[in-house]
């Protein structure tokens, strides 16, 4: 068993949706993150796209008002993964960082949101 | 549904439980905001401090053949299992650390001296323990899958044995955490995915053989004619880290005042009801700092419940404002004596190895929820998640 992302899980067209949008039975919506998902994968230190133990940096990607703020909605993700949902067009931004809190809602049926509070490094895709 | 059981259980309103929310999230903030190089230094001297007792330890044994050196030699070494295991591997795995950026000590890295491979540590402890704390058919936690530990689980003749099963769980600890993400019941009933439980196996497998290659070949070996001495030593001291850890966890939650859970819809309670469930669920002891070091800080379960992922080390001093805002809110704040606390709990034990109608229920009375509490065959499914710490297909 390898320790860092498996080769199944790149997202958008006819491959796989991230585990982080994944229902137990293989459904989902690529743009809707489940919040018991994000909450296993901030806990259990998972990665958000292939369910595999994260690695040091972790990676964080989003849109960048998240990367201002350095607070996500998707859960933690392998620097490669959050590469290939950048290059699927989910994200625009990889901020790379050591460590991260999980902010649990202050409001009933809000999500989670996780921030990122040691960046090491922060990337914006050019794309649009 | 439990909450509201908590809410009558503390009675407090909703504003009420908002306000303890806010106050809970300002101690967060305060940590955050000041975590730095004392935090740092506290972990690294540890770290060392470790490190030398381990290779005192093992030194030490190169002479077991002379029993003072045995008893030494284990003492030394007992210690320095007891401390990788509960205050470094522990909390590094919760990502106590981690804002640190050290390579070493980082909850992606750290692999821990125990049978338990740290990647399903981290989902059988961290998530479902933490996520679930104390709710009957989600925690692991409760009893491990062997033990009865609370009135409201169904009795069967198997519960007869608890006194004997609670023993050789306390000694042989470390086995019964490997196991602990399997999700015995699962496999009894025939539920659990075969090609995730042969994933699980293969893992604690070479996990469970490079411990004891470590502790029972090699460094045996490596003392000559002392060979049988150390292999007995390295024995004795896993079984007394095994029976400390064992102590100081259950500890944690089974003492008189521990609220259990039934609840279904968990992950939508906010994060004031998180922090109250925490709170209500968990059991501190008291005791000295060496006391708190050799157990993980986890003398103070309820700080380390309500922040599993700021420093250990900080957990003294949030405890004084915790217990403060439990005595103005009127919540209790369980705690006492190791000794009272872990005699409350193999009191539990003893008891709830007995039908319910033979025993007397030591909890406090609790006002009438506005909902009752499920029975067991009320009680919804066990949670998918429990026993698989990765999605089914990517379990090769």
């Amino acid at each position: 068993m390898g320790s860092g992302p498996v080769d199944n899980h790149a997202v958008g067209g006819d491959v796989r949706l991230p585990f982080a949008c994944r229902h137990e039975d293989g459904s989902g919506r690529a743009d809707v993150v489940l919040k018991p998902r994000a909450i296993q994968c901030a806990l259990s230190r998972i990665c958000g796209v292939c369910a595999q133990p994260l690695t040091r940096p972790v990676a964080f990607v989003g849109s960048s008002v998240e990367v201002s703020f350095a607070e996500f909605w998707f859960p933690p993700v392998h620097q490669e993964c959050g590469d290939r949902l950048v290059e699927a067009g989910r994200a625009s931004a990889v901020v790379l960082t050591a460590g991260f809190d999980l902010l649990r809602p202050s409001a009933r049926g809000a999500p989670v949101s996780f921030r990122a509070n040691s960046v090491i490094e922060s990337t914006e895709s050019d794309s649009p | 549904m439990a909450y509201a059981d908590v809410r009558e259980y503390t009675h407090l309103s909703d504003e009420e439980v908002e306000a303890i929310g806010r106050e809970l999230d300002e101690i967060r903030k305060e940590v955050e905001e000041s975590r730095g190089q004392a935090d740092r230094d506290y972990v690294l001297r540890i770290i060392t401090l470790q490190r030398r007792l381990a290779a005192a330890g093992r030194i030490t044994l190169f002479a077991s053949m002379f029993p003072p050196a045995w008893l030494l030699g284990t003492a030394l070494l007992s210690s320095a299992k007891i401390l990788e295991n509960m205050e470094i591997g522990h909390n590094t795995m919760h990502g106590q650390w981690d804002w640190m950026n050290d390579p070493e000590v980082h909850s992606s890295n750290w692999e821990w001296d125990t049978t338990q491979p740290a990647e399903q540590w981290k989902h059988s402890h961290n998530y479902i323990h933490h996520q679930f704390t104390n709710v009957l058919g989600h925690d692991n936690d409760v009893g491990y899958g062997i033990l009865r530990m609370s009135r409201d689980q169904k009795w069967t003749p198997y519960n007869l044995g608890q006194p004997v099963y609670n023993a050789l769980l306390a000694m042989f600890f470390e086995y019964g955490v490997a196991l602990h993400d399997l999700d015995i019941e699962a496999i009894r009933k025939g539920e659990k995915d075969p090609k995730v439980l042969r994933k699980q196996l293969k893992q604690i497998g070479g996990k469970i053989g490079r411990q004891g290659l470590k502790d029972y070949i090699v460094f045996p070996a490596l003392t000559g004619p002392a060979f049988f001495h150390t292999l007995t030593a390295n024995f004795t001291s896993n079984i007394v880290r095994n029976v400390w850890a064992y102590m100081i966890i259950f500890c944690g939650h089974f003492p008189d005042g521990a609220v259990h859970f039934t609840e279904e819809e968990l992950e939508d309670e906010t994060r004031a009801e998180w922090y109250l469930r925490q709170m209500l669920g968990s059991a501190n002891f008291e005791g000295g700092k060496l006391l708190h070091i050799m157990s993980g800080q986890l003398g103070y379960q309820i700080e380390h419940h309500l922040f599993p992922d700021l420093p250990s080390s900080r957990y003294a001093e949030i405890s004084v404002k915790v217990k403060d805002i439990c005595k103005r809110y009127d919540i209790p704040y369980t705690t006492g004596p190791l000794y009272k606390q872990y005699g409350q709990t193999l009191r539990t034990i003893m008891k709830l190895s007995l039908p319910n109608r033979r025993t007397k229920d030591n909890a406090p009375p609790a006002p009438s929820p506005k909902s009752r509490r499920l029975r067991d065959d009320e009680r919804p499914g066990r949670r998918s998640e429990l026993g698989r710490w990765s999605s089914t297909e990517t379990a090769v």
